[in-house]
């Protein structure tokens, strides 16, 4: 009787469960996985227009002989006041439901950037699909969406093509670096304002979106990093472009590695030294009631390429050289504090360091703090090593007369 | 030859016999019963001899292939001439029987019969008899022998290195192949017969000393308590001996190596032979045995050792894979690298089926081929798998009908069953991969998570003998974790099992093995 | 029937599993700021404290549960009443569990599915280990033990590897923030999750080497403390004070941070197993404790038959008792504040006073 009644109690529970059936279960050819994202202002309105890059899994596929000639991506967008219910919206659009969890890009208009964007990453937080780790790009001089639309050699997805240069720039050349969804909104809660590479079209845009565009050997159009973006206060005041954004960067202690071509003193040749190591400790304080950013760096390179004759083999020589990446080194960084000290944006964490060592200091300052900032004093000390010279010691290069 | 030294106990466990009719004292008489109840079979064989003496009168009867036919030429051309006997005056029948008795000796166990049941039954377990006209009793010659497998090397449960014999279906092979790896007096033999109408020899094989007399006990009876009418194989044992008839795994051992048996000896576990089968049960038998082979003691430790975790990781693959890979389709697609994602999904464009049952037809083709492979003959198997897993697989991918992933995952998790050494072991397992794959498909890695959870509790729940079935890792003791996922250096295994065996001491001292081992809880 | 017992390891996997359970996935402590970590070492003392009172009263009476030496210690007619109020008690906090695993899923992963039937399979299961008995619940908990250390272990090691930890967002400590710390160590994480170990008062009758019952507590207990603190640090340096203090799921974000080489990355299964894991183990012995207890007040001999309506009590109380997440987790505040201190404290500790004093003056009969 009891083993009866547990049976019915089981059949009951057990229909009840799978009858009504799987609820989060979905195909994947019922997806559009969705590689990026752009948004763009509408001009006049409040709100936002949201493109979105959709990987087309048919242009990949090896197996059926309809590896056809389609795009690897198709383009949506639509508009709304919230991103939400664009992407909703979109559906109108797609065949497939968006898929987010794989969105490797997020492209901001340059003039939704200036706008102001703040408020855009709250989705990102709060869905599960959307990752925090997303690359986030301000499109300098364009709209999101004509770069979502550039199709790329090489790489077939575009947006992973974009994220890779942005990380092969960002591991030997530095200017970039991976900013990511995290950390923007690390920096809009922070006290300090905050940095988003920029990326700009070479050649003609409406070129890029045709497949014909990739059939030559030099690709009509393309992608390029370009500088960062300066953002204060989620505006876009102003972008850093070549030794600034390195500098900046080399505060920051981002670099991983880059180029310096120096000029040694008594000789007019230039010298590359690829830099492979960089670290750089900050501290600020407050002397006399005015922040003192004490930055030091210290990095080692390894001579590359030597334009004359340096007779590497000797140690003053080495030394000279050492003093003249040390001296390039601050001038890019000085070259970036000034500059965002003219823009009155700490863009180097500097009021998060104050805050977190110092509280009581950061108080006094707190409420002018880019004021402060603009009038703060850098104390920089740069220590660089020559490791090696490479293959070679003297260059055949012959010695001038 | 078999050898009979067995040492049977039967005044301990005996099927009780019933005493049949008593054996009549005309010989005709005997043989006409006899020929009655075997319903005259031809293959019942009736030899009269001639003997020198006018008033003694013997047959011996056995029943043919069933006995070793030289054997009983022998004994009948020097014992039943009585030689010895005829210089003197005619020998009563009483002095006869004596003689013949005693020259029966040489041949092999010779018992007196007094009543036509134990005559029977003798007949039919291959000895031969030897009636006397005039006396009420008979002699019972055990002569067994006659048409059987020779020892061969091992079938299913095949090694590289280590002896090939392997076990056959007669049970005084069996017994011989164990004593001649273990040549010490504990190893002790006790031997009943159970089924009602085959009346099966089975015998419970330990090392006295090392295994635990509770153990024992209980074994005993519930050999006892088996009330069936046929054993005609230790599968049947198996079935009626285990405590968890509704659970998917074997709790007790089987295997068809004489090292093994005598490894697992050796461990203090107890082995049961079952004659008519080359396979040995041994009990009790616990989880990790199941993925454990003797090979592991012959290869180097370091070898071993990686070995093993590749079966375990083999394990998990069997039983998760197909589940695991049709909850990130279905649910998880965030978990699938991107590039991983795109590639599948490109694969998956112009499959008609869900991704589940994608599985399950790839799944059950399969489980088809490989049933069907089984059955046949080896040459024309091996033709069946290749149709079967090469053609077919192709045909499906090219049609578009599966995605060449999922052969991937289906054709992996089906190599990693086989990697499980114990057959009844990757059974199961593959039994419960179907649960898991559905319950995947109904509600994705929360519920392979709480499957699991209940797996591994209804493993923990089992128990072989009183011994739990996860143990040693649960209940956990630490000193006995050298033989489990890992085989460390011989030299490190200087106590044996704790549970298990009856007597943790050093191994090397075996060979001083007391009577009274000391008991451990 | 024979009689189940635990060994000394088994007890210690079951406490740690415990510990760790939800306090390792959801944000705790949240005032104290990036000093988190630092207030669950700070807690630990008092939670041992705690511990060995419920250790102590198990040596007076090894082989009655709470409620059953409540009444030997303060009469029947105080000790009875008093007991029952540990039945709702612990079947709510067990069903808040289980609310909050359910919410955590379905925010992480299964947005579309019913928390009814979420809810449901984990009390399943539940239901099922239970009615296993405490030894084959023991067991599981042992295995489990090392799986979930080493998931844990192959999680840090990731995010370590990835480069994530950044120091400057545990250090440095102020002065003020070291007070911070220990308002919120005492009473809140002293209580969640150290004082919520008055469960293991219906378990320890089952213990069955009453020498090492100190020993083994605070070993499982120091260990979790160190495991909690450490989870919680590398959480707290991943993600910041603001998102951390900010996110319904600390340790899910930070796993989704990942990225090794741009293959070790989406590892949020790692964290989603923990929880389920965790919680599975925190409300089965939630659950274990209200059904013996409950056995022990009303007398029924056969504990198993009460497991069936525990856990639906536990499973339906989970999602009438809050509207939606953050009103759970409001209720839950004034639950942490205001009742679970007197079960998991002040009962105790009188329990502990009262024996002492009656035993002193020999008023037992």
């Amino acid at each position: 009787m009891k083993a009866k009644l547990a049976l019915l109690l089981a059949a009951v529970l057990g229909c009840s469960l799978v009858l009504s059936g799987c609820w989060n279960s979905r195909e994947l050819n019922e997806l559009a996985i969705v590689s990026g994202i752009g948004l763009d202002a509408l001009d006049g309105k409040p709100g936002y227009r949201v493109t979105f890059q959709i990987i087309n899994p048919s242009s990949s596929a090896q197996t059926t002989g309809s590896a056809s000639n389609q795009p690897p991506i198709i383009i949506v967008s639509a508009t709304d006041r919230t991103i939400f219910g664009a992407l909703r919206k979109a559906s109108r659009r797609a065949t497939r439901q968006l898929f987010f969890a794989h969105t490797q890009l997020v492209l901001i208009g340059e003039s939704l950037a200036q706008k102001g964007i703040t408020s855009l990453f709250d989705i990102f937080e709060r869905s599960h699909e959307l990752r925090l780790n997303s690359a986030v790009l301000v499109s300098k001089g364009t709209d999101a969406a004509s770069v979502l639309k550039l199709l790329t050699t090489l790489e077939s997805m575009p947006s992973m093509g974009l994220l890779k240069k942005m990380q092969n720039t960002s591991k030997v050349w530095g200017e970039n670096r991976i900013i990511t969804v995290f950390e923007v909104v690390n920096g809009i809660t922070g006290e300090s304002d905050f940095t988003i590479n920029g990326v700009e079209i070479v050649g003609d845009a409406a070129e890029g979106e045709k497949k014909s565009s990739l059939e030559q050997s030099e690709p009509m159009v393309g992608s390029l990093m370009s500088g960062l973006g300066v953002f204060k206060e989620g505006r876009l005041i102003g972008w850093l472009n070549g030794p600034e954004s390195r500098g900046t960067q080399w505060v920051l202690d981002k670099l991983n590695e880059t180029n310096v071509n120096i000029v040694s003193p008594d000789m007019e040749e230039d010298i590359a030294v690829n830099i492979f190591y960089s670290k750089t400790r900050v501290k600020v304080d407050l002397q006399d009631g005015k922040p003192v950013f004490h930055v030091h760096i210290s990095e080692e390179g390894i001579i590359n390429e030597t334009g004359g004759f340096v007779d590497l083999g000797k140690e003053d020589e080495l030394q000279a050289l050492e003093k003249g990446i040390a001296d390039k080194t601050a001038a890019e960084v000085r070259q970036a504090v000034k500059a965002a000290q003219d823009m009155k944006t700490d863009i180097f964490n500097f009021g998060n360091e104050l805050k977190r060592i110092h509280p009581q200091d950061w108080e006094t300052v707190k409420e002018d703090w880019s004021g402060a900032f603009a009038e703060g004093e850098l104390d920089l000390k740069v220590d660089a090593y020559i490791r090696s010279t490479g293959m070679r010691l003297k260059p055949y290069i012959p010695a001038k007369k | 030859m078999p050898n009979e030294t067995t040492e049977s106990r039967p005044g301990e466990i005996s099927n009780s016999k019933e005493q049949g009719p008593p054996i009549y004292l005309k010989l005709e008489d005997n043989i006409k019963q006899i020929c009655d109840r075997l319903g005259n079979s031809p293959d019942l064989i009736v030899r009269a001899y001639e003997s020198p003496f006018q008033n003694i009168r013997v047959k011996t009867l056995y029943i043919n292939g069933l006995i070793d036919k030289e054997l009983v030429e022998e004994y009948i051309t020097h014992a039943l001439s009585f030689d010895s006997l005829r210089q003197g005056i005619e020998p009563a029948a009483e002095e006869a029987f004596a003689y013949a008795k005693e020259k029966a000796q040489n041949i092999g166990k010779e018992k007196i019969v007094e009543d036509q049941n134990s005559l029977l039954e003798g007949l039919l377990s291959g000895d031969t008899m030897i009636l006397f006209d005039g006396l009420e009793k008979g002699i019972s010659v055990s002569t067994s022998g006659g048409e059987g497998r020779s020892v061969t090397e091992a079938t299913t449960q095949v090694n590289i290195r280590g002896p090939k014999d392997s076990f056959t279906e007669s049970l005084g092979t069996n017994l011989s192949l164990v004593r001649k790896r273990i040549k010490n007096p504990n190893l002790w033999v006790e031997t009943l017969t159970i089924g009602a109408v085959t009346k099966t020899d089975v015998s419970i094989v330990h090392i006295h000393g090392l295994a635990k007399e509770e153990t024992l006990q209980q074994i005993r009876k519930k050999l006892a308590d088996i009330h069936v009418d046929s054993i005609l194989e230790s599968g049947y044992i198996e079935q009626l001996i285990e405590e968890n008839n509704y659970s998917p795994f074997p709790t007790l051992y089987n295997t068809e190596r004489p090292d093994s048996v005598a490894g697992n000896l050796l461990e203090g576990r107890i082995a049961i032979f079952v004659d008519g089968t080359p396979f040995v049960l041994i009990l009790p038998a616990t989880f990790f045995m199941f993925f454990h082979t003797v090979e592991d003691y012959y290869q180097r430790y370091d070898i071993s050792s990686i070995i093993r975790i590749l079966r375990f990781i083999c394990l998990l693959v069997s039983l998760f894979g197909p589940a695991i890979f049709v909850a990130a389709l279905n649910f998880h697609q965030e978990m699938i690298p991107t590039p991983l994602l795109i590639n599948f999904a490109s694969q998956r464009e112009g499959v008609p089926f869900p991704v589940v049952i994608e599985v399950l037809l790839l799944e059950v083709t399969f489980e088809i081929i490989r049933e069907a492979g089984i059955r046949m003959p080896s040459q024309i198997g091996q033709t069946v798998s290749i149709i079967g897993g090469l053609v077919l697989g192709q045909a499906a991918v090219q049609a578009g009908i599966v995605s060449p992933a999922m052969v991937i995952v289906v054709s992996l998790t089906g190599i990693s069953s086989f990697a499980t050494p114990a057959f009844n072991m990757a059974l199961s397992i593959r039994i419960l991969r179907f649960i898991i794959t559905f319950v995947a498909a109904y509600i994705g890695l929360y519920g392979i998570a709480i499957i699991g959870l209940m797996l591994v509790a209804h493993l923990c729940s089992l128990r072989s003998l009183g011994v739990p079935y996860m143990s040693p890792v649960a209940p956990f003791a630490s000193g006995d974790q050298k033989d489990i996922f890992l085989r460390t250096p011989l030299h490190f295994m200087k106590t044996r099992r704790r549970l298990i065996s009856k007597d943790s001491k050093v191994p090397g001292t075996t060979a001083q093995l007391s009577r009274d081992g000391r008991h451990e809880s | 029937m024979r009689k189940e017992v635990i060994g000394p390891f088994q007890l210690f996997a079951m406490i740690v599993l415990f510990e760790l359970g939800t306090a390792v996935v959801v944000p705790i402590g949240l005032e104290s700021g990036h000093a988190v970590w630092i207030s669950i070492l700070m807690a630990l003392p008092g939670g041992i404290l705690l511990y060995l009172v419920y250790a102590y009263l198990y040596r007076q009476f090894p082989d009655l549960v709470i409620s059953g030496y409540t009444r030997k210690i303060l009469g029947k007619w105080i000790g009875w009443p008093l007991s029952l109020l540990y039945l709702p008690v612990l079947t709510y906090n067990g069903s808040r569990n289980l609310r909050e695993a359910g919410d955590l899923l379905i925010s992480s992963s299964y947005d579309r599915t019913p928390i009814f039937i979420i809810n449901c399979i984990m009390v399943i299961a539940v239901m099922y280990i239970l009615y296993q008995g405490i030894e084959v619940f023991s067991r599981t908990a042992e295995i489990y033990f090392w799986v979930i250390v080493l998931m844990g272990l192959i999680a840090n090691f990731v995010v370590i590897i990835a480069g994530l930890v950044q120091f400057k967002n545990l250090f440095p400590i102020h002065p003020g923030e070291w007070v911070e710390a220990l308002k919120s160590a005492y009473p809140n994480i002293w209580i969640f999750p150290y004082g919520e170990l008055v469960c293991f008062t219906a378990i320890l009758p089952h213990f069955n080497s009453k020498h090492k019952i100190g020993r083994t507590g605070v070993g499982a207990m120091a260990l979790s403390a160190f495991l909690l603190s450490f989870t919680h640090a590398v959480e707290m340096s991943v993600l910041g004070e603001d998102i951390y203090s900010r996110t319904t799921f600390p340790m899910f974000t930070t796993i989704t941070l990942v990225n090794v080489a741009n293959f070790l990355q989406r590892l949020d299964a790692l964290v989603i197993l923990t929880l389920i894991i965790g919680v599975f183990f925190k409300m089965s012995i939630y659950c274990y404790a209200a059904v013996s207890i409950a056995a022990d007040l009303f007398h029924v001999k056969e504990p198993r038959r009460l497991v069936i309506p525990v856990g639906s009590v536990v499973l339906y109380s989970s999602f009438v008792s809050a509207e939606n997440f953050p009103l759970h987790m409001n209720d839950g505040k004034v639950f942490l504040e205001n009742i679970l201190p007197i079960l998991c404290a002040v009962i105790p500790v009188l329990l502990f006073i009262v024996h002492r004093i009656r035993r002193r003056f020999g008023w037992y009969k």
